[in-house]
């Protein structure tokens, strides 16, 4: 014999159950109380409004704030323009030592480091929503739902990032300092946030 | 907006990614963080505090900084020695360097940190030792004082109650039994 | 669905922020295992909160008005905002009363309420900003815009208190905005004399 699932407080009620958001029990809707998009039991509800008071609530994403990600940004720059100053040094002592040097030889290695740019984000965000100086800054890329990036959003934000940074230049990350959620163009593209991550 | 809502600013508690200001209000600490676009805002109320610990330690940012900003002034003002005026004026920044430097090496910080069920609060105090310590107490002093309050607040409402359930056997007339 | 994130749940050390485990704390002089650093400490036991909101009123309106949101709930409070009559469950206990959840959530849209407001734009800041940006441009004649934006952003600083970190700043940045739009106007007056 099943046992009827009902509610812990009036075991006469079995129909219109709900989940508490917290604690996941079930409810009669007389045991639980809407708040802010979700349903909360007595005791978790008391526990949800210290959560919200105190600036902790688990519900909504604690975005990075604007200076971190740049900062971020920074670094990761600077990470890279170690294996392309080698690069650029690399054409450099090639070019000084043939007898024609053409400034197009330099072409390439701006291609590159577009390349590499993308393929490091996607590569460090697909596996853990982080670069290197993401890391550092302890912030992370997430989707808007607060999971894991999937590796397809990883790509195609890097990829999208790369574009709309050589299309509109700034523009891209302008949306950032306006929207509420911090969106740059590239976020709003690949729907992701960044978070803080410590 | 309200008077209720009246805060002291005790302290701070910044580093190199972040600034936060930390005040105390009548029920518990409040931590701005602060980024030029948005001020975020954590608490940790009285009656939830768990711990509150008072420790000194080193500050290596700031150390590390005064140490490059003396060296990068240091060198400028070698580099400019032909210049009388502009070498004194980059001696004297590497001076200030110096001098906040080691201030800071030998005088460390004092820390007050708070911790609650949900949330933290830590604050710097470089120069002001003793307030450091008096806010220690005072926090002491103003959580213990917050519990022992909530504590008598419960115990007033409850008796009732329990003597209800004590007395008084399950009867279904009177309406459901309180799970507890 | 609750958002996954590293989770503060409970005290760690001031030093190295390893967890504390309770029976090694006491009040007075401790020592953190994780990284041997010495901290004093004071220890405090909360007592729960959670007992006060178990008392689920039972016993509908038999004998007492019920909720209007929950019908077997006996009310126990009226709504400080619109009266409507709750049971402890939905009674919230916000710094400027108690609240049903309807009141509650429109305070918390339209950002009235202090106590669940935790994200705030800091115009103070913006306000400083846009004037240094302001004075940087002004030679492009952007300080007039700049500058005005700039202006509004400190009127919104002094208006909303708990909006600014430093009283002294936002003076800082009303200063310099006026300073951008002085400069630019006699830019402008400058050339159009020339013309």
């Amino acid at each position: 014999m099943e046992m009827v699932p009902s509610c812990p407080n009036h075991p006469d009620v079995v129909e219109g159950l709900r989940y508490c958001s917290r604690c996941g029990q079930v409810f009669c809707p007389d045991c639980l109380v809407a708040i802010r998009g979700n349903t909360y039991c007595a005791t978790c509800k008391a526990e949800q409004l210290l959560d919200l008071t105190s600036g902790v609530d688990q519900f909504t994403l604690d975005l990075a704030g604007i200076g971190r990600r740049f900062a971020a940004y920074l670094i990761d720059l600077m990470v890279l323009w170690i294996p392309l100053i080698g690069i650029g040094i690399a054409i450099a002592v090639a070019a000084a030592g043939s007898k024609e040097f053409n400034p197009i030889w330099f072409q390439p290695a701006a291609l590159l480091a577009i390349v590499l740019w993308i393929v490091y984000e996607a590569l460090m965000l697909a596996s853990r929503g982080q670069t290197l100086g993401k890391m550092a800054m302890k912030i992370k890329v997430v989707r808007v739902d607060g999971t894991e990036l999937s590796s397809g959003q990883a790509w195609g934000r890097a990829f999208m990032r790369q574009v709309l940074a050589s299309c509109l230049s700034i523009f891209d990350y302008v949306p950032a300092f306006f929207t509420k959620e911090r969106t740059c163009l590239h976020d709003l593209v690949a729907n992701t946030r960044v978070v803080n991550w410590s | 907006m309200n008077d209720a809502t009246k805060r002291t600013r005790i302290g701070r508690n910044s580093n190199f990614a972040t600034r936060q200001l930390v005040y105390r209000t009548p029920v518990g600490i409040e931590i701005d963080e602060l980024d030029h676009f948005e001020i975020v805002r954590k608490r940790v109320f009285y009656d939830d505090v768990l711990l509150v610990t008072y420790h000194r330690q080193q500050s290596w940012g700031f150390i590390v900084l005064s140490a490059l900003v003396l060296l990068l002034f240091g060198i400028l003002a070698v580099v400019a020695s032909s210049v009388p005026p502009l070498a004194m004026t980059l001696a004297a920044v590497a001076a200030v360097a110096l001098i906040l430097g080691t201030m800071r090496l030998l005088m460390q910080v004092e820390v007050v940190s708070v911790f609650g069920r949900r949330s933290k609060a830590a604050i710097h105090y470089a120069y002001r030792k003793a307030f450091a310590r008096r806010m220690y107490n005072e926090i002491c002093a103003n959580v213990a004082a917050a519990q022992r309050r909530l504590a008598s607040e419960i115990a007033a409402s409850e008796p009732p109650e329990e003597r209800a359930v004590e007395e008084m056997p399950p009867m279904p007339e009177e309406g459901t039994a309180e799970p507890s | 669905m609750a958002i996954p994130r590293p989770a503060y749940v409970g005290p760690q050390c001031p030093r190295c922020r390893a967890a504390l485990p309770e029976e090694r704390l006491h009040d007075g002089a401790n020592v953190c295992l994780s990284c041997l650093g010495d901290f004093e400490a004071r220890i405090f036991h909360p007592p729960q909160r959670s007992a006060r909101v178990l008392q689920l009123a039972h016993s509908g309106p038999e004998g007492g008005v019920s909720c209007a949101n929950h019908a077997r709930n006996a009310a126990v409070a009226a709504c400080d905002r619109c009266g409507l009559l709750i049971c402890s469950l939905c009674q919230l206990d916000v710094e400027g009363g108690k609240l049903c959840p309807s009141c509650f959530e429109r305070l918390s849209q339209e950002e009235t309420s202090d106590t669940t407001r935790t994200r705030f734009r800091d115009y103070g800041s913006l306000a400083g900003i846009w004037a240094i940006v302001g004075l940087i441009f002004s030679a492009l004649m952007l300080g007039i815009p700049l500058g005005i934006l700039s202006l509004y952003y400190c009127a919104k600083a002094f208006r909303h208190r708990e909006s600014r970190s430093s009283l002294g700043f936002v003076i800082f940045a009303l200063l310099l905005a006026i300073l951008d739009i002085f400069f630019s106007t006699s830019i402008l007056s400058t050339i159009f004399r020339h013309k």
